[in-house]
C-alpha cells in the first residue's frame, strides 16, 4: 500500500507518492514564527494594558468574556446538543475495523488495554494490531504471546505518529480506531461508534466520551470531574455545531481512506491529534462525538505530571493553531473557523493575562510589603499580625460578579454527570471546589509557561 | 436563532442583572458609611453646640470642660474605626464613584477632631497629646504603609496620645493649610504636639522618646508582636497600597 504525501507547510495534499511511509514538517515552523512573535506582543499590550486597569475592572472585563461563551455553549445546549439519540440506520453490513494501540513502555497498563479492546463486541471483522514502538522494558516478549493479535515492531523509538502510521498501513479494516495504550474502552464501544459512519459517509473521524480511569488522588478525582465538563459537555456542544477540532488520543476512530487521501500522522507533531483532525476538516471531513461509548484512560497522578501533560496539550494547541491559521475566523470552516478555534485561543489568552495579572498583583504587594523592612524592620513586623473585622458588607462586588459564570458552569458539571450517567457524590465536592478555584489559575500558568516555551523553541519532551 | 446572537442578548441580560445587584451592594455600603460620617459631624456639631451653651450661659468652666472631654471620647470612638471601613469598602466596591467625596467629608471631620482638640487643651488642659502622620494619597507610598502599621501599638502603648492621619496632597484647603504649616516635604511626616517634626520612616522606639518628650506617658516593651492592634484613625493609609 502506498500513500500520498500530505505537505503540512503548504497545507496541500500534492499527490507525490512518500517513499519512506510518512515524512512531515518539522516543528520548527518558519514564517509562522512571526505569527508567533506577533502573538507575544499582542499578550505584551495587553499586559500592559491590564497593568494600567484596576485589578476589579480587569476581573468585570474577564467575567463578562467568560458569560459569553459559556451562554453560547448553554445555548447550543438548549438548542438540542443535550438530544441523546444515535443514528438508528439498519446496518445490513458492518465494515471491517482494525484497532491500532501503539505502545512504549506500556508494561503496566497494555495488557489491561489489549484485553479491554479484545472483549470490544463487534458484529463485522475485527483486528487488534500493538506496535512495540522500541520498548526497553520488556513488555514485548509477554505481548508476543498473547494470541488474536497482531505485533509490529519498530526497531527505535519514533514516536506515537510514526507508530500510528505503520499500523496504518498494514491494516486490513475499513475503519481505524486508534487506541493508546493506557487506555480501556466500554465493549460496545465500537458497536456504538461504527454506524456514525454508516450514517455519514463525509464523516472522517469520531471522538469517542474520554473518562478518567480508576481516579485515586486529589489530582485524578480533579481530572475526572474536568473529563465529564470537557470530553462530555463540551465536547457534546461543540460537536452540535460541527465545531470539533480534536480527536482526543486516547480513542478516535477514523475512515481509513481519509489516511490515503490526506497522508497519516504528522509523526513530528507533539498534538498529531489535534493535527489529523485540523487537517480532515480543511479538506472537509466531518467529526463528531459518540457520547454513548464510554473509553476511561489513565490520567496524570502528580501535579507535576499533570503540568507536564497540559504544557504538552498547550504546546501542541498554540503550535497547530499556527499551522493552520487560515482555518482561523474562516467562514468556510463554519463553527469551527468563527467559533471553536478564536475562542480557544482568546479563552487561553485570557486566562494567561489574568494569571499574570493576578500574579505581578500578588508580586507587587509581597514587595510593598518587604521594601520597608531594609529601612526598619521593626516597623513592619507588628503590622503582619492584625485581623480584618467582620462585616457582611466586606463582600467584594467584583467577587459577585465572578460568582455568575461559576453558577452557569456548576449547570455545566451537572450536564457532565448527566452525559456519564453518575451521580453526585460526596467525594466529589473538594475536587469541585479546587476545579473552580486554584485550577483556572493552574491552567493559566501553564499555557504562560507553553507560550514561552513556543517563543524560545525549546525541544519537545513526550 | 442563531445562537450566538442568543448568547449575544442573553450575556447583555445576565451581566445587566449582575450589575444592578453589585450597584444595590456597593450603595448599600456607601449608605452605611454616609450614615456614621454623619453621626461624627453631628457630634462636631454638638460640641460646637456645648461651647456656645457654656459662652452664653456662663457655665462653671470645670463643669463644662468635664461634658467635653467625656464628647471627645465619644467623638473618637465613632470616628477611629471609620477610616479602616472606609478603606475596606473601597477596595470592594465595583461601581459606586462616591468614596473620594466621603473621604472629604471625613477628613474635613477629623481636622476639626483635632483643631478642637487644641482649643480644648487651651480651655481645659488635660493630658491628651496628638500625634499627626502625614502620607501621600496620590503617590505610592510603602514607608507611609510600613510607618501605619505601626501606629496601633504607640496607641496601645500611650493612651493618651492621639494618632490622626491627613495626606498631604489632597485638595481640601484644610489640609493643604496644615501641611504648609507644618511644612510637609516628604511623607511619611510625624508631627507631635503641634511642633515636633519626624521625617520619614521612624522607628517606634524614636516616635516613644519624641511623646515621652512632650510629656506623654507611654509604657510598655519595644514591639509587641502578639497584642490585637486596636483601630486607629491611620488606617486610611493602607488604601495608597
Amino acid at each position: 500500500m502506498q500513500l500520498r504525501r500530505y505537505d503540512t507547510e503548504t497545507g496541500l495534499v500534492d499527490g507525490s507518492i512518500a517513499p519512506a511511509g510518512f515524512e512531515r514538517s518539522g516543528l520548527d515552523v518558519q514564517g509562522k514564527k512571526t505569527l508567533i512573535v506577533l502573538g507575544a506582543a499582542v499578550l505584551a499590550l495587553a499586559v500592559i494594558v491590564a497593568l494600567a486597569v484596576s485589578f476589579n475592572t480587569l476581573l468585570l472585563i474577564y467575567t463578562i468574556f467568560m458569560i459569553f461563551i459559556l451562554m453560547v455553549y448553554l445555548c447550543i445546549w438548549m438548542d438540542g446538543a443535550s438530544d441523546t439519540s444515535e443514528p438508528h440506520v439498519p446496518m445490513d453490513q458492518w465494515p471491517s475495523v482494525t484497532v491500532v494501540i501503539p505502545s512504549y513502555n506500556a508494561g503496566h497498563t497494555i495488557f489491561e488495554c489489549i484485553e479491554a479492546c479484545k472483549k470490544m463486541t463487534y458484529k463485522g471483522e475485527k483486528e487488534i494490531i500493538v506496535v512495540d514502538d522500541g520498548s526497553t522494558d520488556g513488555s514485548i516478549d509477554e505481548i508476543h504471546k498473547i494470541k488474536g493479535i497482531t505485533l509490529l515492531r519498530k526497531e527505535k523509538n519514533a514516536g506515537k505518529g510514526a507508530a500510528l502510521n505503520m499500523a496504518i498501513m498494514q491494516a486490513k479494516g475499513d475503519l481505524v480506531a486508534c487506541v493508546d495504550s493506557d487506555t480501556y474502552p466500554e465493549t460496545h464501544a465500537l458497536e456504538r461508534a461504527v454506524p456514525f459512519f454508516h450514517d455519514d459517509p463525509k464523516l472522517g473521524g469520531l471522538v469517542f466520551f474520554i473518562c478518567a480511569a480508576n481516579p485515586k488522588t486529589m489530582i485524578q478525582r480533579l481530572q475526572e470531574l474536568e473529563y465529564w465538563v470537557s470530553f462530555g459537555f463540551y465536547f457534546k456542544t461543540i460537536s452540535f455545531i460541527k465545531g470539533l477540532h480534536i480527536t482526543p488520543g486516547p480513542m478516535a476512530m477514523y475512515r481509513k481512506s481519509i489516511f490515503i487521501e490526506l497522508g497519516g500522522f504528522d509523526e513530528k507533531n507533539i498534538a498529531e491529534d489535534m493535527e489529523i483532525a485540523l487537517r480532515l476538516r480543511r479538506h472537509g471531513w466531518g467529526l463528531t462525538t459518540c457520547h454513548t461509548a464510554k473509553v476511561y484512560t489513565e490520567v496524570p497522578v502528580s501535579i507535576k505530571a499533570l503540568y507536564k501533560q497540559r504544557l504538552r496539550w498547550f504546546r501542541g494547541g498554540i503550535l497547530n493553531l499556527f499551522k493552520y491559521t487560515d482555518m482561523f475566523l474562516n467562514p468556510r470552516y463554519g463553527s469551527l473557523g468563527l467559533f471553536t478555534l478564536p475562542m480557544m485561543l482568546s479563552t487561553g489568552l485570557f486566562a494567561a493575562l489574568f494569571t499574570f495579572w493576578m500574579l505581578s498583583d500578588w508580586a507587587r504587594s509581597l514587595i510593598s510589603a518587604i521594601l520597608p523592612t531594609f529601612s526598619n524592620l521593626q516597623a513592619v513586623l507588628p503590622g503582619l499580625f492584625v485581623l480584618p473585622p467582620l462585616d457582611p458588607l466586606m463582600v467584594s462586588s467584583a467577587i459577585v460578579v465572578g460568582l455568575v459564570p461559576a453558577v452557569i458552569w456548576g449547570f455545566f458539571l451537572w450536564s457532565g454527570f448527566e452525559i456519564a450517567g453518575e451521580k453526585p457524590k460526596l467525594a466529589h465536592i473538594i475536587p469541585c471546589i479546587c476545579l473552580m478555584t486554584v485550577y483556572p489559575l493552574f491552567l493559566g500558568v501553564t499555557f504562560l509557561s507553553a507560550y514561552a516555551h513556543e517563543l524560545s523553541g525549546q525541544g519537545y519532551k513526550w | 436563532m442563531n445562537p450566538f446572537l442568543k448568547a449575544v442578548l442573553l450575556t447583555i441580560v445576565i451581566v445587566a442583572l449582575a450589575l444592578l445587584v453589585v450597584l444595590q451592594l456597593d450603595n448599600t455600603r456607601t449608605v452605611e458609611l454616609r450614615k456614621s460620617i454623619d453621626k461624627t459631624l453631628s457630634e462636631n456639631t454638638e460640641r460646637q453646640v456645648v461651647q456656645y451653651y457654656g459662652q452664653v450661659m456662663a457655665s462653671d468652666p470645670q463643669s463644662q470642660c468635664q461634658y467635653l472631654t467625656r464628647l471627645r471620647q465619644k467623638q473618637f470612638d465613632s470616628t477611629y474605626p471609620l477610616a479602616q471601613r472606609i478603606q475596606d469598602y473601597e477596595k470592594n466596591n465595583l461601581l459606586n464613584s462616591e468614596y473620594q467625596n466621603i473621604k472629604n467629608t471625613y477628613f474635613l471631620g477629623l481636622t476639626e477632631i483635632y483643631l478642637s482638640g487644641i482649643e480644648h487643651h487651651k480651655l481645659c488642659g488635660g493630658d491628651e497629646i496628638p500625634l499627626v502622620m502625614f502620607y501621600s494619597e496620590k503617590n505610592d507610598c510603602p514607608d507611609c504603609r510600613a510607618q501605619n502599621r505601626l501606629m496601633p501599638f504607640i496607641a496601645q502603648r500611650c493612651p493618651k496620645v492621639r494618632i490622626y492621619a491627613f495626606p498631604s496632597d489632597s485638595d481640601l484647603t484644610p489640609l493643604q493649610m496644615m501641611t504648609d504649616r507644618y511644612n510637609i516635604s516628604k511623607t511619611p511626616t510625624i508631627v507631635i504636639n503641634d511642633n515636633k517634626r519626624l521625617v520619614g520612616l521612624s522607628s517606634e522606639d524614636e516616635i516613644i522618646a519624641a511623646l515621652k518628650a512632650n510629656g506623654a506617658v507611654c509604657d510598655g516593651a519595644t514591639v509587641g508582636a502578639s497584642i490585637p492592634a486596636p483601630l486607629t484613625a491611620s488606617a486610611m493609609v493602607n488604601a495608597s497600597s
